[in-house]
């Protein structure tokens, strides 16, 4: 029954995503890819808003109640009527869609392959560590109790003194989403959801990133990115822990896959129809990442920072001017309820504790030179996943890609597309944050950079992999009448 | 050869990538061979892993008997403490337990505040491994509400203080 009560809480929180994404997408035919980017994007929003909702109750009811399951209903019943009245007068606008590449059929069957058989390596690890590693009972699942308390106020436990060692002021997108479909199913005992939302995200990465690189590359691009993304051993240690840095990650590819195909089809589009839409559903996704993890909110700021400078360099700003500020409405729709969050909380320690003694530690050589050194030695030899789960992990796939880094090759026309530039860009200024972050950390930094590096990584890298696929050279085989028209004068 | 959308694309925007809608005839590369390479050294890995992590805990137990769907024993004994503590937002917890320790009492208990300063409390959750090191067993400031001889797990040797008023 219980297990019934966990699907049917799933099945609420995926249509209010189908919903929101049925409202905000633009009308018509759309290709596999683009069906396989809806269907993701309407998973994880669906996560994100069903989470926002739940922790508006607790602020309004100030406990968790069953009630909860009839606000779901009606928001669900409301936006679906909102989704028929305003798709009826929504005209359909004829455009061109993005073309994906032909290739060869071995390549999505490839990519069906990886997925399946590190979807059951994943499954295995979670069973195995079925409540996760220290952070998870520490800070992510205790607040997720807190949350779905039934005693009047007891949810604002997670602000109380006694849980200093608990991150009080960490968002609560993963948290809230436990505790609601811990009130469907009465219990706060079953791992269910945490297993559950451990699983969506750490398939969502690599398929949200193979559909990416379909849409706006190769197919064959995608599988090899998703493929690379699988084995690596920094990843698949983060699967099942259960900390929030794939469900963050996930976000920070969702927004720029998003804007990006935004952009794209406003480029393809024969009319001077703009997709707002799309633009709202990227704002949403940004706004997630905010209330996943605090990393989210420097990606915020981040992407729109990334996103300005374009507009600066390419393009008229006024004619961007409204993407972004639709961009802005949706993300700010959920930094309302963070913001209540974050006041109730007290600060984040590695902003509270900041003072003029941080300035003098940017002047240390021995800081940057060990936050370099552990980024290098993070990234050759992510040591997560064998102290979990005491076997070797493989290097020898990292070397293979950098080879056929090597072999392939930049293009450095794909370099200069806005598209590019702009995902190097996010990375580029995520990292600075970051790197600044370290610099001037209150707490010890060998220890900070020990347990914090491979999973700052982690959310980064999925970003990484998309910018390296969008910038390499074309590595599918070209038709007669490509190298016809190559080879004419 | 650009597609008529891809050049529209270029004009409007240049967020546009790849579009190649004639595609008959391929003529594979050397990137394309080695692409196919590194698909098959990644198929490889993917096997490998899996043979890795999976198939030990595969071999081990049958999925339906996985801990997912089972109550676990430390989950079985937060139940027992529950049921005595439910009236409660906050009580004392007197320990000599480590850091973890601390975080998985805290964890189970949740959401009932678990305060290490117990002397605040009326309600005390004594927590000692070595029953000789319990300080409220002896003190005639507290009494002895429940102590938890079922329990199997981490419960074991919990014990339920009151202050004497």
């Amino acid at each position: 029954m219980r297990f019934f009560l966990a699907l049917l809480s799933f099945v609420a929180s995926s249509g209010l995503g189908f919903l929101l994404v049925s409202l905000f997408w633009p009308k018509g035919k759309n290709s596999l890819p683009e069906t396989l980017l809806k269907v993701v994007t309407a998973l994880a929003l669906g996560i994100g808003a069903t989470a926002t909702l739940f922790f508006l109750w607790l602020v309004v009811v100030n406990r968790a109640s069953r009630g909860f399951v009839l606000v779901e209903v009606v928001v669900l019943g409301l936006l679906g009527f909102a989704v028929i009245f305003f798709n009826r007068r929504r005209p359909v606008v004829l455009q061109d869609r993005p073309a994906v590449t032909r290739t060869s059929r071995a390549w999505p069957i490839l990519a069906l392959f990886f997925l399946a058989v590190s979807g059951l390596t994943i499954i295995c690890l979670i069973l195995e560590f079925p409540t996760g590693a220290w952070d998870a009972l520490a800070i992510w699942n205790i607040h997720a109790k807190f949350l779905a308390s039934s005693m009047t106020g007891q949810w604002r436990g997670i602000y109380d003194d006694i849980l200093v060692h608990a991150h009080r002021d960490y968002p609560f997108l993963t948290p809230a989403f436990f505790a609601q479909a811990w009130v469907w199913m009465g219990t706060t005992s079953s791992i269910l959801p945490p297993a559950f939302v451990t699983l969506l995200f750490s398939l969502g990465v690599p398929l949200l990133l193979f559909v990416a690189l379909s849409l706006f590359r190769s197919t064959i691009m995608g599988v090899l990115a998703m493929g690379f993304l699988l084995v690596s051993p920094a990843f698949l240690a983060s699967t099942f822990l259960q900390y929030s840095d794939i469900p963050v990650g996930f976000f920070f590819l969702l927004s720029t896959v998003l804007l990006i195909y935004a952009e794209t089809l406003n480029g393809l589009t024969n009319t001077n129809v703009q997709h707002r839409g799309l633009y709202a559903l990227a704002g949403f996704s940004a706004g997630c990442a905010a209330l996943t993890k605090n990393e989210g909110l420097l990606f915020l700021l981040v992407f729109v920072a990334a996103w300005f400078l374009q507009v600066l360099l390419r393009r008229k700003p006024r004619q961007e001017f409204r993407k972004g500020l639709v961009f802005l409405a949706a993300a700010g729709f959920l930094l309302v309820p963070l913001g209540f969050h974050k006041a109730s909380a007290p600060t984040n320690e590695l902003i509270g504790t900041q003072n003029t003694g941080s300035l003098s530690k940017i002047i240390q050589a021995s800081r940057h030179e060990a936050i370099l050194a552990s980024f290098a030695e993070n990234i050759s030899d992510p040591k997560s996943l064998s102290l979990m789960v005491r076997a070797p992990t493989s290097r020898w796939p990292l070397f293979c890609g950098l080879l056929f880094l090597l072999l392939v090759g930049i293009d450095e026309k794909r370099l200069r597309k806005t598209s590019t530039s702009f995902v190097w860009s996010i990375a580029f200024f995520l990292w600075l944050g970051y790197y600044f972050i370290y610099l001037t950390t209150p707490s010890d930094l060998k220890w900070h950079l020990a347990t914090s590096m491979e999973r700052l990584q982690v959310q980064t890298f999925p970003l990484i992999l998309l910018a390296i696929g969008l910038s390499l050279r074309r590595i599918e085989a070209r038709t007669r009448k490509d190298t016809d028209a190559k080879e004419a004068p | 050869m650009e597609s008529v959308a891809s050049a529209r694309s270029g004009q409007r925007s240049g967020f546009i990538l790849e579009n190649n809608h004639d595609n008959t005839n391929p003529q594979p590369s050397f990137r394309t061979v080695t692409a196919w390479l590194l698909a098959a050294l990644l198929a490889l890995a993917v096997v490998t892993n899996f043979s890795r992590y999976a198939f030990q805990p595969f071999s081990k137990k049958s999925f339906l008997d996985s801990a997912v769907f089972k109550v676990p024993p430390a989950q079985k004994d937060a139940s027992l403490l529950q049921g005595v503590l439910k009236p409660y937002r906050a009580v004392g917890y007197a320990t000599d337990g480590d850091s973890p320790r601390i975080v998985n009492a805290r964890y189970f208990l949740a959401p009932v505040l678990l305060d290490l300063d117990y002397l605040r409390h009326d309600i005390v959750l004594s927590d000692y491994t070595t029953p000789a090191k319990d300080i409220l067993k002896t003190n005639p400031a507290y009494t002895l509400v429940a102590e938890f001889p079922q329990a199997t797990d981490w419960a074991r040797s919990i014990k339920i203080y009151r202050k004497v008023k």
